[in-house]
């Protein structure tokens, strides 16, 4: 289907979406919503993202900040020092990443200049560097940690976070 | 293909496209003649979650992130809407916090306890993300739904201990079991650091603290609550996060209560069985009205008045005495033999009111030493040559 045909056209679903037409109807469809499997990479960028916005929480409170970050410390069940160190891997782990997607913009963006879909096997592997990155600072999370602050935190992101979190996977239909 | 969501069977419905999607398609940025986006070849990973934590003592703070695994191409912005609730319901306004694509959105409540109280706090936050318009020809928002936090559980500061004791004077701290002291501890009840005591008074109990700042204290009584009302209010304070009130009575030995058919008046001193005697008993009791036996207690006399002439010699008070019982008595005697003027007489009917001499009475109980304790009765010793009476 060329663009000069799939904008009439979707302007026709998008104007009997406002009329009523069941939500059904719209294209984009989704996997049901779940936690994540056990030492899912992504709970670990959501974990480490996090660290930066406690952090940056912590910074702006001036009469509360530091006892933030112990608590937190707390409800990990590891100390001040490891919870330190999680975030110094936290840190690492997300500098890693926007190169990453930088170069991911790039390529799709002369491919597409140059009238390609981009490869969907490039895109892929951008997607393995990122997955490796976090899968690195697991590893680097484990060995900065103390094996006590390790096993608890681990316990805790597969544990009573995980069981937080609510993932889905959103896969485009063809 | 078939996506993922017949192959398993779980097709979920999305919200109704926005009235103005259709626009944004305009802005597509499809490959020439293949009718798709790069887009349209990503699959994306949307995240959402909540947190709950206790600050501190008087602090808990809720939040809820959105987050997207294997955005390479579309760079959704991820939107989070967070509320705070206390025991499953809403106490604050939807927060909603946004962030560039590839970051988390965060959005963040803090409640401070003292104001909205004990309870389960909980995130509840709602997660939805943005594509980038000029990526995707569909531009429709992806909505993932609500997450909530494992529940924050506060309770409040509590205090243990004796909720009343006694009154005894000053300088008394104890007597015969009777304590004017009570120990007390504060009960974080999750909260942390070192709580301050406050002492409030809504009568005339009155106590005051060993230390207030510190886990444990020992109150000591100060004055007697007004009647039996607990009309001192304790509270211990973390950091802000004030206990429920612990509320005191300060009670004390009240009076002497007659015991019915007394004076009894005889024939009779002890010491050679004229003239007369006259004896009373009272029943000692609180200011709850209780009976207290076991306190020790005396009496005093005040300056003596002669009448009528008199030479009789003054009494002298009985020596404090401990009892076991919560009755006291009190024996008046005169002797006919002892030369007295005027003198003494056995009991006349009716009894006679010539005065031979009187003083002020009192009589104090918490302690042995003259000059501590707490007064109970006062009143005037009369002598009448043929009885005697507390007046």
């Amino acid at each position: 289907m060329c663009k000069r045909c799939c904008v009439p056209l979707l302007l026709i679903v998008g104007s009997l979406a406002i009329v009523g037409v069941p939500a059904a109807s719209q294209e984009r469809v989704q996997a049901g919503t779940s936690a994540p499997a056990v030492d899912d990479p992504g709970l670990y960028l959501g974990l480490f993202s996090f660290q930066q916005i406690l952090r940056k929480d912590a910074a702006g409170d001036r009469a509360n900040g530091d006892g933030l970050l112990r608590a937190v410390a707390r409800d990990y069940h590891i100390s001040d020092a490891d919870f330190a160190a999680l975030g110094k891997v936290a840190d690492a782990v997300l500098a890693k990443l926007p190169p990453i997607h930088a170069a991911a913009k790039a390529y799709s963006s002369s491919e597409v200049a140059a009238g390609r879909m981009p490869d969907r096997a490039k895109i892929e592997e951008f997607q393995r560097q990122e997955a490796d990155i976090v899968r690195g600072g697991m590893r680097d999370l484990e060995a900065a940690l103390s094996p006590e602050g390790w096993r608890n935190l681990h316990a805790y992101i597969n544990g009573a976070y995980r069981l937080t979190v609510v993932r889905k996977e959103q896969i485009r239909a063809k | 293909m078939r996506n993922r969501s017949e192959a398993s069977g779980k097709r979920r419905l999305l919200p109704r496209r926005p009235m103005w999607a259709p626009i944004f398609i305009l802005a597509c940025c499809a490959i020439p003649g293949s009718g798709q986006t790069p887009c349209d070849e990503e699959s994306v990973v949307f995240n959402g979650q909540s947190y709950a934590v206790r600050l501190d003592s008087n602090h808990v703070k809720t939040y809820g992130s959105s987050w997207v695994v294997n955005d390479q191409l579309e760079l959704w912005t991820p939107y989070d809407g967070a509320w705070q609730q206390l025991n499953g319901t809403d106490i604050t306004t939807e927060a909603i916090g946004s962030a560039n694509p590839g970051a988390t959105a965060s959005s963040a409540w803090t409640s401070t306890l003292s104001g909205t109280g004990p309870g389960s706090y909980t995130d509840y936050s709602y997660h939805w993300f943005v594509p980038n318009q000029s990526c995707s020809s569909d531009t429709s928002t992806d909505y993932l739904g609500y997450t909530r936090s494992a529940a924050v559980a506060i309770q409040q500061p509590a205090i243990s201990g004796a909720n009343a004791f006694w009154w005894l004077g000053s300088g008394v701290l104890s007597d015969g079991g009777y304590y004017a002291q009570a120990a007390w501890s504060a009960d974080p009840n999750g909260a942390t650091g070192t709580p301050t005591w406050s002492v409030y008074y809504y009568g005339s109990g009155q106590v005051s603290l060993s230390c207030t700042n510190c886990t444990s204290t020992t109150a000591t009584s100060l004055a007697a609550s007004l009647g039996c009302t607990a009309d001192i209010k304790i509270t211990v304070n973390y950091g802000g996060f004030t206990s429920n009130p612990f509320w005191v009575t300060i009670a004390a030995p009240a009076q002497l209560v007659l015991v019915s058919g007394y004076p009894q008046d005889k024939d009779g001193n002890p010491n050679d069985s004229t003239g007369w005697t006259s004896v009373y008993e009272w029943n000692l009791t609180d200011t709850c009205g209780y009976q207290d036996p076991g306190l020790d207690g005396y009496e005093l006399f005040g300056q003596w008045t002669q009448y009528n002439g008199s030479n009789w010699p003054s009494a002298q008070p009985e020596p404090p005495a401990s009892n076991s019982a919560s009755i006291w008595n009190d024996e008046m005697a005169k002797g006919e033999t002892y030369g007295l003027n005027p003198p003494a007489r056995p009991l006349q009917n009716p009894l006679t009111s010539i005065q031979a001499e009187s003083a002020p009475w009192t009589f104090t109980v918490g302690s042995l030493t003259v000059g501590l304790g707490l007064q109970v009765g006062s009143n005037t010793s009369m002598y009448y040559v043929d009885h005697g009476r507390h007046q």
